[in-house]
């Protein structure tokens, strides 16, 4: 991924107020983590399956910290369960993927794709796709004011042709 | 061999409402309850969200001692979290974890141990806890152990991890679904305690006026 997208995905990470990172990598964000690691601002914790992640973020929202879980398609799935419990506990969380199995996916991961939306439908998370690099700001900053209104976890899904 | 009950009270005399303690599902919330805490800690957290939950907190509030009352079952399902915590270093975050060596204590509700975990056969979790880098981890196996190593781990910098070894079984008379689960708070209600306890502590804001 380029650069200055990655670039755009970090400052919207920012500007929404986002100031404790957890997560996974995936090789579609390979850029935004390696930004994030170099700004003590977003304090990355990288975690070692993503119900950890969400748990660790969930620790840190309860110490006053506005916390992002930054994962793969994939890992959403291992999410899940503690998700549910963030849920049950009524506890605000920004998720945000790269999402695979839509346009610019450079390998096909269509099988993700018919998980996770019936998924998070069903986990009553709401989320966004983002398809265009100029729409990633401000919908970062519009699921985060959601999440906090809400109290509870909102995702965004970007996905490869946003990224392109 | 030790009891979880007698430990937990144990530790309830030496911690204060300036440190933060988050307790798992399980027996050991309703015990830690009866030390009058229940309400400025954070409880009934799910299976394998207990030491990572207190780790996030522990990141977030780096000058706050904060303890995760954990247990063998739990950590197990989420064990990468100790090389989290290995790889962190958070200071002042110390994991117990009441060892029984099954899960369900207490078994479903006869008095018997539940199905065994790794370290009722060959898992040592304070050695993985030390290969995890938390290089002060131990095992106790005596009250006096655990009180000696819980005052330790209070008192010195972390990471800090104490296994438990303790009686496979807590309570001989579970109580039946339909009897009176006892006094307590439900998730909700422990996580707006909770909260509005750091925000006095730490006089910051956390929780904001609802839109319901
Ligand atoms: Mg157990």
């Amino acid at each position: 991924m380029e650069i200055e997208k990655a670039r755009i995905v970090v400052d919207g990470l920012k500007e929404a107020g986002i100031n404790f990172t957890v997560g996974l990598p995936d090789s579609q964000f390979h850029e935004v983590y390696e930004q994030i690691l170099q700004d003590p601002s977003l304090k990355y914790v990288g975690a070692g399956n993503e119900a950890e992640g969400a748990s660790i973020a969930m620790g840190a929202w309860f110490g006053g910290k506005k916390p992002a879980l930054i994962i793969a398609t994939s890992g959403l799935l291992v999410a899940t369960f503690s998700l549910a419990r963030l849920h049950l506990k009524e506890v605000p969380l920004l998720v945000l993927i790269p999402y695979r199995g839509d346009l610019g996916d450079p390998r096909w991961m269509g099988i993700y794709k018919q998980f996770v939306e019936p998924m998070l439908n069903s986990m009553d998370i709401p989320y966004k796709i983002v398809s265009r690099k100029d729409e990633i700001k401000q919908t970062i900053a519009d699921c985060q004011i959601c999440a906090e209104a809400w109290l509870k976890p909102v995702a965004v899904l970007v996905t490869g042709e946003a990224l392109w | 061999m030790v009891n979880r009950a007698d430990l937990i009270s144990i530790f309830g005399e030496m911690v204060n409402d300036e440190m933060l303690v988050v307790t798992p599902i399980g027996s050991t919330t309703p015990l830690w309850e009866r030390t009058g805490r229940g309400p400025t800690s954070l409880t009934s957290v799910s299976l394998g969200m207990c030491t990572p939950t207190a780790l996030g907190l522990a990141l977030a509030l780096p000058h706050r001692k904060v303890i995760a009352l954990d247990s063998d079952g739990n950590l197990i399902l989420n064990l990468c979290s100790l090389g989290t915590v290995g790889n962190e270093r958070p200071k002042n975050l110390t994991i117990i974890v009441f060892d029984n060596g099954n899960y369900l204590s207490g078994g479903p509700g006869k008095g018997k141990p539940g199905m065994p975990t790794a370290t009722a056969g060959n898992m040592d979790l304070a050695a993985v806890g030390r290969g995890c880098g938390i290089e002060k981890a131990s095992i106790v196996r005596t009250e006096a152990e655990f009180k000696v190593a819980a005052e330790k781990a209070l008192k010195e910098d972390g990471p800090s991890m104490i296994v438990a070894k303790i009686d496979p079984v807590d309570v001989r008379q579970t109580k039946n679904f339909r009897e009176d689960r006892g006094p307590g708070q439900d998730t909700r209600e422990n996580k707006y305690s909770f909260a509005r306890h750091i925000e006095r502590l730490e006089n910051i804001k956390i929780l904001k006026r609802g839109g319901g």
